[in-house]
């Protein structure tokens, strides 16, 4: 992996912060929501994991704007993905709860902006290699993204862990097959990197 | 789009990571422009011609289309 750019080191620096304050509040003050009583701390208690999520927005803003040219159609790219793969899929489950064929409660609404983030880094992947540049080229932290699919599956573990009493036995196992996923991609990123360096040094 | 991106580089001795500092882009832009794979806008196509001294018509040659 390339040295990383100035830009991606201060994406970093404001990206992470404001997501490990978003897992706090997610771990240690969400669950204390069927507790609160007074109508006013509920909704404060139940917005507060969006004021951390606008500062990761800030951070994403701050990148995509001091990105290049090249760099800002990769994003373009990147988000046109994610956003027509999750309206797409949110039309079809909408129709599919309306027909009454499957139910959807309201909560699913919070996994709209991580599928999104996913997608849109999956589809800025996509369109990064498409124009022969390599991981992490539109975003080079220093991380290899193993160890941040790793990261992820871990943050997954400890919430299903953390929640196995509160939770629903779907929703366990959906974040259990979250984690397994995250936790495959990343092992399949380095077979797949290690079979790459075996065929180069065989030529 | 062809370009003699690379030529005109390879004749300043500088690296991709050299140009892409003087044009304030990313290294992997450069390449990307250098393989063919991504035609530069025009203004960052006048920012190459003025660094290289040279019409932009003489670096940017229009493909087979």
């Amino acid at each position: 992996m390339n040295k990383p750019r100035p830009l991606h080191q201060r994406y970093s620096r404001e990206f992470w912060p404001p997501m490990m304050v978003y897992v706090a509040v997610m771990l240690l003050l969400w669950p204390l929501l069927p507790r609160v009583h007074s109508e006013w701390l509920k909704v404060a208690l139940a917005l507060l994991p969006v004021l951390p999520v606008l500062f990761v927005v800030r951070a994403m803003v701050r990148l995509v704007l001091g990105s290049d040219e090249l760099e800002q159609r990769i994003h373009l790219i990147g988000l046109a993905i994610a956003a027509t793969l999750v309206s797409t899929a949110s039309l079809a489950g909408g129709f599919l709860a309306a027909a009454n064929i499957i139910k959807l409660d309201g909560s699913i609404l919070i996994w709209i902006w991580p599928t999104l983030v996913l997608l849109y880094a999956a589809g800025r992947g996509w369109a990064s290699r498409r124009y022969g540049a390599g991981e992490g080229a539109i975003c080079n932290n220093g991380v290899g993204w193993h160890w941040r699919l790793w990261l992820l599956a871990a943050v997954l573990a400890v919430v299903a862990w953390l929640g196995r009493d509160q939770l629903a036995g779907y929703q366990l196992d959906l974040l259990w097959g979250m984690c397994g996923v995250y936790a495959a991609w990343g092992v399949l990123i380095i077979a797949v990197r290690r079979r790459r360096r075996l065929g180069d040094e065989t030529l | 789009m062809n370009n003699h991106v690379r030529e005109l580089r390879g004749e300043q001795s500088w690296s991709q990571a050299d140009l892409a500092e003087r044009l304030e882009v990313s290294r992997q832009t450069i390449n990307a422009i250098e393989t063919g794979k991504y035609d530069p806008s025009l203004p960052l196509a006048f920012k190459i011609a003025r660094l290289f001294g040279r019409p932009i018509e003489s670096i940017f040659v229009p493909g087979e289309e």
